[in-house]
């Protein structure tokens, strides 16, 4: 089966289930795979909003932007994520080199700093 | 019992202060006294003399070297002579050679050859390269000029490769036209004298009065005992002169009684040869110039030495394989004699016409190979000639260098036309920053927590707070970094944010191309969809950005029509207006639209400003494809030490 024929699935499934959060994020993913990064952002933003305490759909939503160069809305999705799962480094690393991209040197490096410490305290 | 002094220094002066000192302390360590004999100095030759230890006579000029010689002879207590001019030296290797060979006792005397380049006075006699014999009674000069101590009195003759160098042959002149004018008189004096008659013979060869030559080289050979040393030579000499009046018949006669008498002196042989080239007598030529080479490996030691070097022979030998189409023989010779001799660059012209008929062009380029690894002297202007040499095969690294030396020479040329500015490899100039590119508190903190290892600089640590640093340096840091954790967009976002710093900052340059080469799509998306937050003062608008990054990169990829569309579309009252300028300005001259070029410059007023900028670009475009070099050939310490040179390279202005 290929992505298109298992977004159509989802998007026929969808139309039974209009609030399932899930199905909009599969979506989304599925789209993202397509690179059609402006629908998969429509679909991973209705995610967000039907379920924001989702794990994955914060971590997708949030990729996503990040990939869209929207880093300041990236942020604060990914913060959410961060708040759920606060020893996840990979994501705070993204918050980190998110205020990079947007010249914000000071708190890029607070989040660095907080990075190296949990990483030494798993360590 | 003291033991009897070996070697006496044996000398002639007149007004000879300039080298003097200089002369007696580089011999010094080697002769074990110095006999000068003053014939009339009035500077302080004799005083400086003195004062090194010389005993010195002086002795009334009576227009004759030999008796001044023999004067000097006479006062003279080594068991070895050895006789020298102020103005000549002995270079400290060739020195140390002397010493051994006073211990041989089978030699009665040695030559030293005389390295004298004058021009019109190539031709010598190789009697006046004995200066260094055993101190007998019996050995004493006759003539005035051109002395001689006696072929019947000394035998046993032995080469060395001992060189006599004259620091100044401004004397020479004067010193040759007054003995061609003792000559005269030994001539009057001694007309059936076969050595003055020869002696003569080779002045006038020297003034390239062949026909006259010929007469007096001809009345020596009527009576030279075969036994003299000079024979062979006279032989030469006068064939030489036949040769070049092309009386064949004649040259041809001498050359056979030469060769059958002096099978030795291989030069007779290598003129035979020529001759038979010129009588087309190809397989006669052929078999002389062979057995030239034959005889030379097998006598090393014969007095006079052949003055014709193997080089010479193979040249020779090779024109006669040429002239009968032995093509691949021809190129055989053509290549030992350049390996003899890597400065004959006509060898190179006739090798490459050969590899060209032979359809073996990778002789040429070992060849070359072959001398550059081996670092022969003066093999860079080989390549040169051999880039001259047109559609060759690629000479590798040599090639960058060549080219990229020919390029600097030629942009500094023209920017010394342009502005009338005067270039100084030496001192450097450096364009003012807009405003100071010093890093934010906050900046460094990012960088320090990056714990990043810096590749390129040792200027900060966390511990120092990185004072040192700039924004440039520190974002083309954290560029690097990024890039080595797989970051590649983050990577980019640093590097551009270097060239809003320093638009001309190499590093970030190459790898934001670098970037835009290998992911085109990607690069441009970023670049246009990125809200840019700018840094520096360079930069105020996203469009004039995007069009100098879009610009720079076409122009690095020699995109130059590409280039100049990005960057007219930067307005002329942007800050970056005078970088993008002297890009559209470089790309003109790199395309040699040099008239185009300069109108733009005299358009626009600043122009100093923008030839540090055009300068700086086209160096770094030199680096850039020295850069490919590189890549192409890793271990070239040449394209290193260029890279090297070329960096280090910058304008200085004259007022």
């Amino acid at each position: 089966m290929n992505g298109f024929d298992d977004l159509e699935r989802k998007l026929d499934q969808l139309l039974k289930e209009p609030n399932n959060s899930q199905l909009f994020n599969d979506i989304g993913v599925l789209l993202c795979q397509v690179k059609d990064l402006e629908n998969a952002e429509i679909y991973l933003q209705k995610a967000y909003e039907l379920n924001p305490s989702s794990k994955d759909i914060l971590y997708n939503y949030a990729t996503l932007l990040y990939l869209k160069l929207k880093w300041w809305e990236a942020i604060s999705i990914y913060q959410a994520y961060s708040e759920l799962d606060p020893n996840d480094t990979e994501v705070i690393e993204k918050i980190g080199d998110s205020y990079y991209q947007l010249c914000e040197y000071e708190l890029a490096a607070k989040i660095y700093e907080k990075l190296k410490k949990l990483r030494k305290e798993s360590s | 019992m003291i033991e009897k002094k070996k070697l006496s220094l044996c000398m002639i002066t007149n007004n000879d202060e300039k080298y003097l000192f200089d002369f007696l302390q580089d011999l010094k360590a080697v002769v074990d006294e110095v006999i000068i004999v003053d014939i009339g100095s009035i500077d302080k030759t004799v005083e400086i003399a003195k004062q090194a230890g010389a005993n010195v006579y002086q002795m009334e000029w009576r227009n004759s070297y030999s008796e001044a010689k023999n004067f000097c002879l006479n006062h003279a207590n080594g068991r070895w002579i050895l006789f020298l001019q102020a103005n000549e030296t002995i270079s400290e290797e060739h020195l140390k050679e002397i010493k051994p060979l006073l211990d041989n006792p089978n030699a009665e005397g040695y030559f030293l050859y005389v390295d004298c380049n004058l021009n019109g006075h190539g031709i010598s006699s190789p009697t006046q390269s004995l200066r260094l014999f055993r101190n007998r009674k019996e050995y004493r000069y006759q003539y005035k000029s051109f002395e001689l101590i006696s072929d019947e009195l000394i035998t046993n003759i032995k080469d060395t490769c001992i060189k006599i160098v004259h620091r100044d042959d401004s004397v020479l002149p004067w010193e040759i036209s007054s003995r061609i004018l003792l000559l005269q008189e030994d001539i009057i004096e001694h007309p059936e004298d076969s050595y003055v008659q020869y002696i003569y013979g080779i002045e006038l060869l020297n003034q390239q009065k062949y026909e006259e030559s010929i007469i007096h080289f001809q009345k020596a050979r009527a009576d030279v005992n075969f036994g003299y040393l000079f024979a062979p030579h006279l032989y030469k000499c006068l064939a030489w002169s036949l040769l070049y009046l092309q009386r064949y018949t004649e040259a041809l006669d001498v050359l056979d009684e030469g060769v059958s008498n002096f099978s030795f002196y291989t030069d007779l042989l290598v003129l035979r040869g020529e001759l038979y080239k010129q009588l087309k007598q190809y397989d006669k030529a052929i078999q002389d110039l062979n057995n030239c080479l034959k005889i030379k490996e097998q006598l090393n030691f014969m007095v006079p030495g052949p003055e014709i070097d193997n080089s010479v022979v193979l040249e020779s030998l090779g024109e006669v394989h040429e002239e009968i189409f032995n093509n691949w023989q021809a190129l055989a010779c053509y290549q030992k004699a350049y390996e003899l001799n890597n400065t004959n660059y006509d060898l190179l012209t006739k090798i490459d016409e050969l590899t060209k008929k032979t359809d073996s062009t990778e002789v040429i380029e070992n060849l070359l190979k072959t001398s550059i690894e081996q670092k022969h002297n003066g093999y860079v202007e080989t390549a040169r000639e051999q880039m001259k040499l047109g559609d060759t095969q690629p000479l590798e690294e040599i090639e960058c260098i060549l080219w990229s030396e020919e390029f600097i020479v030629k942009l500094e040329e023209w920017i010394g036309q342009v502005k009338g500015i005067a270039t100084n490899p030496d001192a450097a100039v450096t364009l003012a920053s807009r405003i100071p590119d010093k890093p934010s508190k906050a900046l460094m903190n990012f960088y320090h927590s990056l714990n990043i290892t810096k590749s390129n600089n040792d200027k900060s640590t966390p511990e120092d707070g990185g004072a040192e640093l700039t924004c440039t340096e520190v974002h083309v840091e954290i560029g690097a970094f990024y890039e080595k954790v797989q970051k590649n967009n983050e990577a980019m976002s640093a590097y551009l944010r270097a060239l809003q710093w320093d638009p001309q900052n190499e590093r970030a340059k190459e790898k934001i191309i670098k970037f835009a080469n290998k992911s085109p799509s990607w690069f441009q998306d970023i670049l246009e969809e990125k809200e840019w937050v700018y840094e520096g003062s360079w930069f105020h608008h996203k469009q004039e950005f995007v069009n100098y990054i879009h610009g720079l990169v076409s122009f690095k990829n020699q995109q130059f029509e590409q280039a100049f569309t990005f960057f007219s579309q930067i307005a002329h009252d942007e800050t970056s207006y005078p970088i993008v300028l002297a890009y559209i300005i470089s790309g003109l001259w790199l395309e040699e639209k040099k008239a185009e070029a300069e109108n733009l410059i005299v358009e626009y007023g600043n122009s100093i400003e923008i030839l540090l900028y055009l300068f700086n670009i086209c160096k770094s475009y030199v680096l850039y494809k020295l850069n490919e070099g590189h890549q192409k050939y890793p271990y070239s310490e040449l394209i290193q030490k260029e890279e090297e040179r070329i960096r280090n390279r910058n304008l200085i202005w004259t007022v």
